[in-house]
């Protein structure tokens, strides 16, 4: 008989008394759900810009939230979890992203749009017109098709300008290089100035120095640097620096990655600068906060 | 006395022979062999930056990124049988350049397919990746939503057995089910409409084994309960699991197969033992979800470290600190899930309610994944296994005697 009852038990409980308990659950659960959202909403709705450099491991993704509450994204890094950075960056009812930029289609930039694609309302995707016939890569160009979401290759020159005042501004490819048949993707890397107010991101995805210091001498002042391919001695040389000194860089990279990045000579240029340098494998997620004036790390 | 004995001694030949022919008529393969076999989708193939894969017959098989498989999908699948070594370092056989054609697929597997999509869609559209993941795993049993890395982590904190929406959710389910036709029909009516809906509960979860063992065993429980045969529902576990193995023998050597049954005898076996020992009047909250965790634990140890070579010491106080929002999280999710299917925002206000359910179990298992230990070991003598069993069998029986 104690079987039965066991078995009764599990089956059918005790319909009353598993109602009241419901109901008080789902309602200390309404409670929590209304104190974080007023948290969530004064915390992204601060009117300052958020940039954060996810930690993807050995890739780039650089999550993006602007003063009036746009989501950005940049590339998607290599695997799926980019998707933590977004539920860690993003207040819990927000599934749209305004625009995703894929900077060149490797697949330590780009494997993780993937999930994002299946996971988000995206309204935009921009990215350089570089030859790629990957499987992953035709598998996002299938979602987007699917999802009918506007796409258009960036050239230099393009550039948006969002009504809180963030633009983003295309340094690299130009129109012409796109048709130069050079075969490295890496060469294709959209190279952007993300500006608030007058503060300045460089952008780089993974963008050979000979190329970055050719753009170099077009610009103004640049507060945070992403040296190109993950700290590699193919992102920069002793060079780079004479047009423009970042007041801090962002090496996004991957814990005990088998290339050996970042570079030491890499590093030791940086330091040679006075460039104060940040790793995502040893912070995690990097965050930038600016009002347009001052900015702080996270 | 007679009648069960001769009952089982039936089950048990019956059994036997089944057994012999499917040994004596399975084909092992080997490197070299050419192969042509068919293979229907009830889970998703896994997908990395590389490429889509699964298994058949305990075989690799690779699929390029670019032809997406759904749930319900038929495919051919040939080539020849070559080895590769896996990440652990272990033989694996696969298909070399294996060639997979996609078949028509079945009507109804197409419809259900259609359907379990809409659910999915719908959680993947309101809640966060993490969470969506996770309620999916919880409410129907679809781990594929969950990422690797996670999935490793409710792993290592010994509560991956709720991702598989196993016993207790299928009961929350023919519970609720229960309740809701017996308002519009009469009982033995209720029953029968409650028996179809767990049968297609099961096969939207895509027929895992544990669903499968908690379903068939709330499907004869039912059948029990309308002939008004209350008293033999103790051998319900017993026919379960015949059917499962005749169907197919290959489950037998299933750890998620073992792991249910064994839990199952473990909560109905042992669970009152542990009861009746435990006097945690302070934690009265969770006193249930603990002792249930420690009579199911008892009894599936030893095939935990004979399956996974590890087990988590802090899982007992992990599920104590979790099984309590399973509950609601089922009652939430389960509803989302039937009001996603009319009309996806239908489901948006179930799902904001289970989100904090989900924050706090997504927090616990971090935290203690943090601070979890594991005992590792290496390969377990069958004998050790075997006296274990008996050791425990023996204790079952004198405490039975004494009451």
């Amino acid at each position: 008989m104690r079987i039965l009852s066991i078995i009764a038990n599990l089956y059918f409980g005790n319909a009353q008394e598993d109602m009241k308990k419901y109901l008080l659950l789902f309602a200390l659960s309404l409670f929590v759900l209304g104190t974080t959202a007023i948290y969530q909403y004064a915390k992204y709705t601060d009117k300052k810009l958020h940039i954060t450099f996810c930690n993807v491991g050995q890739g780039d993704s650089i999550f993006i939230r602007t003063p009036q509450g746009a989501d950005i994204l940049i590339d998607g890094g290599p695997a799926s979890n980019v998707l933590d950075c977004l539920a860690n960056h993003m207040p819990f009812w927000d599934r749209d992203i305004e625009i995703i930029y894929l900077t060149h289609p490797d697949a330590d930039h780009l494997t993780g749009l993937i999930d994002v694609f299946e996971k988000y309302n995206v309204l935009y995707f921009g990215t350089s017109d570089a030859p790629k016939d990957t499987d992953v890569f035709k598998q996002l160009n299938q979602h987007i098709a699917m999802e009918s979401i506007k796409k258009n290759f960036i050239y230099r020159g393009d550039s948006v300008k969002l009504s809180d005042g963030v633009a983003i501004k295309t340094l690299w490819p130009t129109v012409e290089y796109t048709h130069s048949g050079e075969e490295d993707t890496n060469n294709y890397s959209l190279t952007q100035d993300l500006s608030y107010g007058s503060f300045h991101v460089l952008l780089t995805g993974d963008i050979p120095f000979q190329i970055l210091n050719s753009i170099m001498p077009t610009l103004t002042d640049i507060d945070v640097f992403k040296p190109p391919h993950h700290g590699s001695k193919t992102g920069v040389d002793e060079y780079t620096f004479q047009h423009i000194l970042p007041k801090a860089a962002v090496i996004s990279v991957g814990k005990k990655n088998r290339y050996g990045h970042p570079n030491n000579g890499v590093l030791g240029i940086l330091q040679q600068n006075n460039i104060p340098y940040y790793r995502t494998d040893e912070m995690g997620d990097i965050e930038f906060v600016t009002d347009g004036k001052t900015w702080k790390i996270k | 006395m007679r009648l069960p004995f001769l009952f089982l001694l039936i089950l048990f030949s019956i059994l036997t022979t089944r057994y012999f022919f499917f040994f004596s008529e399975r084909h092992v393969y080997v490197v070299g062999d050419k192969i042509s076999m068919e293979h229907t989708f009830l889970q998703e193939p896994k997908r990395n930056a590389f490429g889509q894969y699964f298994f058949v017959n305990d075989m690799l098989i690779s699929l390029p990124l670019g032809q997406p498989i759904g749930y319900g999908e038929k495919v051919k699948i040939s080539g020849v049988v070559t080895q590769i070594e896996s990440k652990d370092k272990e033989a694996l056989l696969t298909v070399k350049n294996s060639n997979v054609k996609k078949l028509p697929r079945n009507q109804f597997l197409a419809i259900t397919g259609i359907l379990r999509q809409k659910v999915i869609s719908a959680f993947e559209m309101y809640l966060p990746p993490k969470e969506s993941g996770l309620l999916l795993g919880i409410v129907l049993g679809i781990k594929d939503k969950i990422d690797t890395e996670y999935y490793q982590r409710l792993r290592d904190v010994g509560v991956l057995h709720v991702v598989a929406a196993s016993g207790s959710n299928v009961s929350l389910v023919a519970g609720f089910l229960l309740g809701f036709f017996s308002l519009f029909v009469k009982r033995r009516v209720a029953i029968l409409f409650t028996v179809l809906g767990i049968s297609f509960y099961s096969l939207i979860s895509g027929f895992d084994p544990p669903i499968v063992r908690a379903s068939l065993m709330a499907i004869f429980a039912f059948a029990a309960l309308a002939f008004g045969k209350q008293n033999y529902s103790a051998y319900i576990l017993i026919v379960t699991a015949f059917v499962m193995l005749f169907i197919k023998p290959e489950l037998i050597s299933d750890s998620g197969f073992q792991l249910s049954f064994a839990s199952t005898v473990g909560i109905i076996y042992i669970k009152p033992l542990v009861d009746r020992m435990m006097h945690l009047k302070v934690l009265k909250f969770v006193r249930d979800d603990i002792g249930t965790t420690v009579a199911a634990q008892l009894a599936t140890i030893p095939i935990m470290l004979s399956a996974f070579s590890s087990y988590s010491l802090s899982s007992i106080a992990v599920n104590a600190l979790l099984l309590w929002t399973i509950p609601p999280l089922m009652v939430a999710g389960g509803l989302a899930s039937i009001t996603s299917i009319v009309w996806a925002p239908l489901s948006f206000p179930f799902l904001l309610l289970a989100h904090p359910f989900l924050w706090y179990f997504e927090t616990i298992v971090d935290l203690s994944s943090k601070f979890a230990g594991r005992l590792e070991v290496g390969s377990i003598p069958v004998t050790l296994l075997c006296g274990y069993y008996l050791l425990l069998l023996t204790c079952i029986l004198a405490t039975r005697k004494k009451t």
